[in-house]
């Protein structure tokens, strides 16, 4: 025995042992710590799954919430006590902000979205002309497709001007047509209310207000996360957003007059002032809200979801659209007292509303509506005379208006809520 | 000159017991390795529990593509699939969806729940 453990072997096969060894112990370890971290991916993927999950049921809970706000506030959703989440409504314009949040440990989801409303009972109207005694007479050119609410349920075909009519024999309406009566439906009375906060200047008591020059000024960018206050930018004097971006939980309020020039970049925020100016060309998705008058220049594009909202609380605001802009959203033109009714859109030639509009007064109609028009009169002003209730080389189709597009949910409370967009 | 030196350099030759030692230390490592393998794998998220969920949420995106939102059971070989759809706490247009995977035994491998939208 004692000679076997004194035998002496080759030299060099500890080394060997000790390296082949160390080899597979560095080939085991590594494998091990791929296992080790793949497993780590997949529960952390899984999890996150499950947390957007939670995040994306929690806005499905707020889409049937019949409250109009709602305060930050936990819900267990399966009361297990396993998928918890923290959910808020609030008003953004007149869409609904919804935002939730679902988190466990250190990961976490959110969902930040704007809520609208399908347009329900509007979705088959073109046109509802309030019937004040005077009947509606189309000229050439005019084009409605749709139900068409109007006074007397009749419609006078006219001829202006020289020369033979351009289609004497087309029908006038395709569509039912229906008998109006001397009040507009009182469908946008919770919008307007809503939207009479902005050109008050009423904001949430969390807002957190700052000069504009001193958070602009100096910075050619500026974003407020939604999940973050309110951040209102005010000023006393005239605004001018040139040359700047701004984007998300922001509202810029001026007591004189805004100027959107071209070159500004506006995504989803809110202003608000007595006199608003958008440059010829400008783009973006932004909400406007006018004590006096709006002015929308020459191809300006107002994307999905925008909102544009005059009211002077004198029933005089007025909104001119320029030749060639397009505006994507809703259009308010109205108080929510209905204290006059004398309010005014001009709607140029080549110019496009792609949602729903609603005025409580006149419209200048020379361009064209995809989806309804809901108002008191119309207008059309020639070289030789002002016509009341004349229609001439204007377009009004609820066919064209897409069947995904949501308006605001004030104005249809009944009406399948969605996602008018999602913020994150 | 170094070449010779090093043709010349001798290894000490090392005991049976040491040699001996360090492979049993080698096999212990080994051995811990194999069984911590083991569990990484068999714990956690297998793939096995990696395909079922993939099963459930595929099955749970198409009921929410069809709108099909009743009540169902489907048997797939060994395992099945099973569907219920009930109003989450009595809110207008709310519906709890919940999918669960089980095993011939009963167990259940997989689960799904969402709370959904549905006005129409």
């Amino acid at each position: 025995m004692q000679k076997l453990f004194s035998t002496k072997l080759q030299g060099g096969i500890l080394n060997l042992v000790l390296a082949v060894g160390i080899v597979l112990t560095a080939i085991i370890g590594s494998v091990l710590l791929l296992v080790y971290h793949r497993n780590l991916v997949l529960t952390k993927n899984s999890l996150q799954e499950r947390l957007n999950r939670n995040a994306a049921s929690g806005i499905n809970y707020l889409l049937a919430a019949a409250e109009e706000e709602i305060e930050h506030f936990g819900v267990d959703l399966y009361g297990e006590g396993l998928d918890s989440v923290r959910l808020s409504k609030e008003a953004w314009g007149i869409f609904d902000l919804a935002i939730t949040q679902a988190k466990t440990g250190r990961h976490e989801a959110y969902r930040i979205a704007l809520l609208g409303a399908g347009l329900d009972s509007m979705r088959e109207v073109a046109l509802y002309l309030a019937d004040e005694d005077r009947p509606l007479l189309l000229a050439d050119k005019v084009t409605i497709v749709g139900k068409a609410f109007v006074p007397q349920a009749e419609l006078k075909q006219v001829h202006l001007g020289q020369g033979e009519m351009a289609q004497p024999n087309k029908p006038l309406v395709k569509g039912a047509l229906l008998k109006s009566k001397a009040m507009l439906p009182p469908l946008y009375k919770k919008a307007l209310a809503r939207a009479d906060r902005y050109t008050n200047f009423k904001y949430p008591a969390a807002a957190r207000v700052v000069p504009f020059t001193s958070a602009v000024g100096a910075r050619q960018v500026l974003t407020a996360s939604f999940l973050e206050e309110t951040t209102v930018l005010a000023s006393r004097e005239q605004v001018v957003l040139q040359d700047v971006s701004l984007s998300g939980h922001l509202v810029v309020v001026s007591e004189q007059r805004v100027h959107i020039g071209r070159s500004a970049k506006l995504e989803n925020i809110i202003v608000a002032a007595p006199y608003i100016e958008v440059a010829e060309g400008f783009s973006g998705s932004v909400q406007l809200f006018a004590r006096d008058s709006i002015s929308i220049g020459e191809s300006c594009r107002l994307l999905y979801p925008s909102a544009l909202y005059v009211s002077d609380g004198a029933g005089a605001g007025k909104l001119w659209i320029g030749s060639g802009a397009e505006i994507t959203g809703e259009v308010l033109l109205g108080d929510e007292e209905g204290k006059g009714s004398n309010h005014l859109l001009s709607l140029q030639e080549d110019a496009l509303i792609r949602g729903q509009v609603f005025v409580d007064g006149a419209v200048e109609l020379y361009g064209a509506i995809e989806g309804s028009l809901m108002c008191r009169r119309f207008l059309l002003k020639t070289p030789a005379a002002l016509y009341a209730n004349y229609l001439q080389d204007a377009s009004v189709r609820v066919d064209a208006l897409s069947k995904h597009y949501l308006a605001s949910p004030l104005v249809s409370t009944k009406a399948k809520k969605g996602i008018v967009a999602w913020l994150r | 000159m170094v070449k010779i030196m090093y043709a010349a350099k001798k290894l000490k030759a090392s005991s049976l017991v040491e040699v001996t030692v360090a492979m049993v230390i080698f096999v212990a490592l080994l051995s811990c390795s194999l069984v911590a393998y083991l569990k990484l794998t068999t714990s956690g998220l297998t793939a096995k529990k990696l395909e079922y969920d993939l099963v459930v949420a595929d099955y749970a995106l198409k009921t929410k593509a069809g709108k099909h939102f009743l009540d169902e059971e489907v048997e797939r070989g060994e395992i099945k699939l099973v569907r219920r759809v009930r109003e989450y706490e009595s809110r207008r247009y709310l519906l709890l969806l919940e999918i669960y995977l089980v095993d011939t035994a009963g167990d259940t491998l997989s689960r799904y729940k969402e709370v959904l939208y549905e006005a129409s």
